[in-house]
């Protein structure tokens, strides 16, 4: 059933051959309208290949001398028909099939008649007109040296053949065929069936048609009929096998002598040679996989993703009318519905005939060969690659006219026209917003605009497969594409695949290695089929065999970048188990942490703290990221067993960081990045220091980030509190006075001893209290507010919260109001407020006489505050003052030319309009304005107050 | 209304209460009506600002005192936008350039070209220069410092500048060299009570001397820290008693806290615990000079006498790296840790030598 996923033998065959066949097709053709002109030519010569050529070269050379140079003419002919190079015998075979079958019936009777006969008779001809034949047939493009000398071997080879195989089989043989001769070809009408043949010339022959029966039996003669019949020296199996194991064995011989040459060269390292060797090509694309069996990648990765591209058949080949596509199709549909395909593939086709999913994402780190893959399948499955990647432009409307073409338009110039598939590689790279455009393309959000076009029923519908491509799948930017896209994640190729398929091509390219060096290798590069061969491909160019240790030891191939952060720490705070120093290092770390002195001058142990010294260097200087490595240690250090008692090594330690942050505040402010090399080397005397054998416990260093943007809060918070604070109070405090000063105290002056009681019972010291308190809190901008807490009770916290400020850690202020206290004090802040801003208002207008309702109105408390606020009112500030429209005093006296004053009659208009004006020099709220013949009535704030 | 720290603030030099010589300079200085550029230094709630507030006053007036907030948008050389408050009236203009970081040289330099290039127009103006003021002069990078001097000299005629800082020792002696030196001392200790005692006597209360000699003690003759203190002790009980405490900043308490924890363990654990604490207290915006202070105060005050000097070099040693470095913890780390094996080893010592 399965099977059914891959195209089946013939197709496939179909697909690798298809343009041989083609070939092959117009060569038949060719021939077959050349047979007909050319007359001295029968056409059954050519096909009769070996037989008769051979046949012919017996005669030639028995019977007259100019015959090997007829022969020789004839043997021209063979590499024509057989189109086929040489030594695919299989290939050649078919052609021969191909052509027999092509036949009719008829000619094929006739070439059995005249497999045993022609050649004296068209030997004849050819030695009446030998030149004709140079000229005319091949003489043009023939006469290629190439040809000639295969010709040449062929000859010498029959000729030899003929000498050792004895004369009485060669004579009889030719007897036999002169019996029949003149039953085959005649000048005359014959009295059998025929067919008439002309020559250029006007020479009419008569060709004898033979059923096909006849021909067999004449080929059964002719070759099988025993020894003595047969031009060949024995059977053709056997003859066959004879051949092969020729092959075979030079092949053998081949590979020795180039084995040896191999090994002559490996002493003396031989540049040139591996230059002419092979600088064509990358050995990435040289091997790269050439049919789905030779996919390394996981084969249900592959399965899937060709499942799921077959799904597209039915919309894509559909409207291609491929004559098979369809009844497959639905084949294949039926069988779906049956075995559901995971949790993904369930639901198959939707409206429009395509599959669920339009997408594949197909994800996986670099180098396992997604890309190969995904070209693979969409070759196989009989699609065109349209591949976009990060070398193109893919800003989102360049992006959209790519998956318009590729989607929409097909290559109508090519040989085969085929659909195309969009492969979308490096996608996790795009912007975000050319990724939002394939998404809605491909599901098809903007159909409107394409429905309305009379060009197929649903031109805005994606009708090809897309298949992205991207290393990590977690990346923001595709999260909404991880959603309609079905996620293939692609498992690491497995080590021994991988490192088998690199001894192939070690094979390949005669390098000298093991497996175990191929392991190794794979190990190296955790799996990454591309940096091996990268890497095998330097390896062959130093033209050595590759062994285990070189593997290990080059510093090719290293990819150090990838080392996360975690990974450098824990090889600072780890002694690294070293395969052949273990034990050395180990002794040595025992040493270093037992002893009181733990410096790094151990006797003994000296090389391998170098080796541990250079090796955290190299992790680190590869890293590069100092000051983010610097903080991962800080943090982490103190957690390390530190056997150390006398703290020596803390101190030494931490001089060390102190010295970095010098050289990094140096670098930082100088730009001066020459020192930078230096601060690699505080590493390897952390390492020394604090390293343990013991697998460290590393956590992501974020106290410092914690501590910083604490620090930012607290300094929003007092940026808060500044800006709103009256400017008197502003003057004598800065904000670092305030921090250390004032806020800690303030905050202990503002709980001033209040009764729960309600405003009117307080005394009038009380009522003092919290006028003071209420300006204060004026003052330096503080105020309560009301907060909800997650238990959903309410709060009442100062804002800004200058608590937060003031405590540490669980410290919480003694003493504190009461919440009933707090909304209180908060009410009055904001009565206050507004007065003071009234008093403003009122102080600007001095012509205004004071309202004499204000005093009475308003309580003690709000009195006294009242008094307060007088006293500030002088010194107010500019930015709370408003600005005023000077009252109109007098009124414009309207003057002549001269400047003589106009009297105007008083109209009662005019003084209506005056008393307008005075009326206007207050701030006036026009209640719901409108048609209403309610009661209007102004109102002033402070008879809200 | 507001609190006792700002309401007894004197508002001219005839009012102040100490240092009165000083002050009597000063106002010669003005009448003589050639004004130089001024250096205000001592230490914290000595008074600079106040007289500085006072000398503004004698020198324009009541005009002075009408302050207004605002906020000056200030565009450094790499296009970054900065805005910076400044407190003004029509006469100066007073600015924290610290509050920039490293781009207080371009906010000195636009400062004090605007305010120098502008002449005053206001005919009652007595002086026909105005006076920027600089606070926090100590922090003032370098660089900054070094635009400031040309700046000094060419806008003299139009501009005097008033500097203020806690000490003359991060002002690069060209500056120095520009400037008039004024130093204000900390007032005494019977200066600050019997100014504190006039204070209460004003608000109704009797200030017993056992209570106002405590917290001169722990003010460490801040005035403005005692009057904090006196008013925050009014409040946590009416009629002063003289056995009451005085209530300490939380930071303080914090720091003496860490120090002590330094002092009865020392181990990497230990290092681990102070250094969150340090982090607690960096984060809280404490200086870092202020907790280097703080804490070796604490820690010399408790250890023997053999150790304090070397303690002391230690703390100064990475104080300053902390003013070369970037990144205060390490430094602070490294001295915990330093004092913890100093400490750790006498006592290992003074136990070894007991038998």
């Amino acid at each position: 059933m399965e099977d059914d996923y891959y195209p089946d033998p013939d197709e496939e065959f179909e697909m690798m051959y298809a343009d041989e066949l083609e070939m092959m097709n117009e060569l038949d053709n060719e021939f077959a309208s050349s047979a007909v002109v050319k007359k001295p030519v029968p056409p059954t010569v050519r096909r009769s290949l070996n037989f008769c050529s051979s046949s012919t070269s017996e005669q030639g050379s028995k019977e007259n001398e100019a015959g090997s140079k007829l022969t020789q003419d004839y043997f021209t002919d063979i590499p024509i028909t057989s189109t086929a190079p040489d030594n695919s015998t299989s290939a050649r075979k078919r052609t021969i099939d191909d052509i027999f079958g092509d036949i009719d019936d008829i000619e094929l009777e006739e070439a059995g008649e005249v497999n045993g006969k022609p050649s004296k008779r068209s030997c004849k001809q050819l030695s009446i007109d030998p030149s004709y034949f140079l000229d005319e047939d091949f003489g043009s493009e023939l006469v290629q040296d190439k040809e000639l000398e295969l010709i040449d071997r062929i000859n010498a080879l029959r000729k030899k053949a003929f000498l050792e195989y004895g004369q009485g089989r060669s004579a009889a043989s030719p007897a036999n065929l002169k019996l029949k001769e003149s039953n085959t070809l005649t000048r005359g009408v014959p009295k059998w069936p025929f067919v008439s043949v002309t020559s250029q010339l006007g020479d009419r022959m008569y060709v004898r048609v033979r059923s096909e029966e006849y021909m067999e039996e004449e080929v059964e003669k002719v070759s099988h009929k025993g020894d003595s019949c047969g031009l060949l020296r024995g059977r053709f199996p056997s003859l066959k096998h004879e051949a092969l194991s020729i092959l075979e064995k030079k092949q053998q011989l081949e590979i020795e002598a180039n084995q040896a040459d191999i090994e002559s060269l490996i002493p003396n390292e031989d540049g040139a040679r591996n230059t002419q060797v092979d600088t064509d090509n990358l050995w990435v694309v040289k091997f790269k996989p050439s049919g789905y069996a030779e996919l390394l990648s996981e084969e249900s990765v592959n399965r899937t993703l060709l499942h799921w591209l077959k799904l597209w058949d039915k919309v894509v080949f559909n409207r291609d009318r491929k004559p098979h596509s369809k009844p497959k199709e639905e084949k294949k549909e039926n069988r779906f519905q049956k075995k559901p395909f995971g949790q993904v593939m369930t639901d198959e086709l939707d409206e429009h005939g395509r599959p669920q999913y339009k997408m594949v994402l197909l994800c996986g780190p670099p180098g396992l060969g997604k890309t190969t893959l995904a070209h693979m399948v969409a070759k196989l499955a009989g699609y065109n690659v349209v591949e976009v990647n990060a070398s193109d432009d893919r800003s989102p409307e360049a992006f959209y006219t790519q998956l318009l073409a590729a989607t929409q338009m097909k290559a109508v110039m090519g040989k085969d026209p085929r659909p195309n598939c969009l492969v979308m590689d490096e996608i996790d790279g795009a912007p975000a917003a050319s990724i939002e455009t394939l998404i809605k393309f491909v599901l098809g959000k903007d159909v409107g605009k394409g429905r309305g076009k009379k060009k197929g029923s649903a031109a805005g519908i994606l009708k090809r497969p897309v298949i992205c491509i991207c290393n990590d799948a977690y990346v923001p930017a595709l999260r909404s594409l991880r959603q309609h896209a079905f996620v293939l994640h692609f498992p690491p190729t497995g080590s021994e695949r991988l490192a088998s398929r690199l001894m192939t091509i070690a094979k390949k390219q005669h390098i000298k290695t093991d497996m175990g060096a191929m392991l190794a290798l794979c190990e190296k590069t955790q799996n990454d089929i591309r940096s091996c061969l990268s890497l095998l491909h330097y390896f062959k160019s130093q033209s050595r065999p590759v062994r285990l240790s070189d593997v290990h030891q080059s510093n090719v191939g290293l990819k150090d970048v990838q080392k996360g952060l975690f990974s450098v720490w824990q090889e600072i705070f780890q002694i690294q188990r070293s395969k052949g120093g273990f034990t050395q290092a180990a002794n040595d770390a025992a040493k270093t942490s037992n002893g009181e002195n733990r410096t790094p001058d151990v006797k003994g142990g000296d090389s391998a703290i170098a080796t541990r010294i250079q090796r955290v260097l190299r992790t680190v200087q590869s890293h590069g990221d100092y000051n983010r490595l610097v903080q991962g240690v800080f943090e982490n250090y103190l957690n390390m067993k530190l056997r150390d008692s006398s703290l020596n090594g803390l101190v030494k330690g931490l001089d060390w960081f102190s010295t970095t942050d010098l050289l990094n505040t140096q670098i930082m402010s100088t730009q001066n990045y020459i020192l930078m090399p230096y601060m690699a080397y505080a590493f390897p005397v952390w390492h020394i220091l604090f390293a343990g054998l013991a697998w460290p416990k590393i956590n992501y260093p974020n106290a410092s980030y914690e501590a910083s943007v604490k620090e930012g809060h607290t300094k929003q918070i007092l940026g808060e509190m500044v800006k709103g604070m009256s400017p008197s109070v502003r003057v004598n405090c800065n904000e670092s006075q305030l921090v250390i000063e004032i806020l800690p105290l303030l905050l202990e002056i503002l709980v001033p001893n209040f009764r729960p009681v309600s405003l009117q019972l307080y005394s009038s010291h009380e009522k003092r209290e919290l006028c003071n308190l209420v300006s204060v809190m004026i003052d330096y901008n503080l105020t309560y507010v009301q907060e909800r807490t997650p238990e959903g009770t309410y709060v009442c916290n100062l804002d800004p919260n200058i608590e937060n400020i003031v405590y540490f850690g669980e410290n919480k202020p003694s003493r504190q109001l009461t919440y009933g206290t707090k909304q209180l004090v908060a009410r009055e802040i904001d009565l206050e407020k507004m007065r003071r801003f009234e008093s403003l208002c009122i102080s600007g207008q001095k012509n205004q006489n004071s309202d004499p309702e204000k005093d009475k109105k308003e309580t003690g408390a709000s009195s006294e505050s009242e008094k307060a606020s007088e006293k500030v009112s002088p010194t107010i500030a500019n930015h709370l003052r408003k600005l005023k429209a000077k009252p109109v005093i007098k009124e414009m006296q309207t003057k002549d030319f001269f400047g003589r004053i106009v009297e105007i009659p008083l109209t009662p208009s005019t003084v209506k309009a005056r008393s307008d004006a005075e009326l206007k020099g207050d701030i006036w709220f026009h209640f719901k304005e409108g048609f209403n013949n309610a009661v209007r009535k102004t109102i002033r704030m402070s008879e809200l107050l | 209304m507001s609190l006792w720290v700002d309401k007894y603030r004197p508002k001219s030099l005839s009012l102040l209460d100490y240092h009165k010589d000083q002050a009597n300079q000063l106002k010669n200085l003005v009448k003589q009506g050639d004004f130089p550029h001024l250096l205000v230094y001592g230490p914290s709630g000595a008074g600079k600002k106040t007289r500085v507030t006072c000398l503004l006053k004698e020198l324009y007036g009541s005009g002075v005192e009408k302050l207004r907030m605002e906020s000056v948008p200030i565009t450094t050389p790499s296009g970054k936008k900065l805005d910076i408050k400044t407190i003004s009236s029509n006469y100066h203009i007073e600015v924290n350039p610290s509050d920039a970081g490293i781009y207080d040289r371009c906010v000195v330099m636009e400062l004090v070209k605007n305010a120098a290039q502008t002449h005053q127009l206001d005919p009652t103006g007595q002086r026909d220069f105005k006076v920027v003021v600089l606070t926090e002069v100590d922090s003032l990078s370098v660089d900054a410092q070094h635009a400031l001097r040309r700046t000094m000299e060419k806008y003299v005629s139009t501009c005097r500048l008033i500097l203020i800082s806690n000490s003359t020792s991060r002002v690069i002696p060209a500056i120095r060299s520009r400037c008039l030196g004024v130093r204000v001392a900390a007032p005494n200790q019977d200066q600050i009570i019997s100014i504190l005692q006039m204070a209460c006597k004003k608000e109704g209360l009797t200030l017993p001397v056992e209570l106002a000699k405590k917290i001169v003690e722990k003010s460490e003759r801040n005035l403005r820290l005692a009057f904090l203190m006196c008013e925050s002790c009014k409040v946590q009980e009416t009629p002063l008693k003289e056995k009451q405490e005085p209530i300490l900043p939380q930071w303080q308490v914090f720091l003496k806290d860490t120090a002590r924890s330094i002092m009865h363990e020392q181990s990497p654990k230990q290092l681990m615990e102070v250094r969150g604490r340090l982090y607690e207290l960096l984060s809280h915006n404490i200086p870092i000079q202020i907790i280097f202070k703080g804490l070796l105060k604490e820690l010399v005050s408790n250890c023997d006498i053999k150790l304090k000097a070397a303690v002391v070099e230690e703390a100064a040693f990475f104080e300053h790296r902390v003013h070369q470095g970037s990144k205060g913890i390490f430094h602070l780390e490294a001295f915990v840790a330093k004092f913890m094996c100093i400490y750790k080893k006498f006592m290992e010592d003074s136990v070894i030598d007991m038998f």
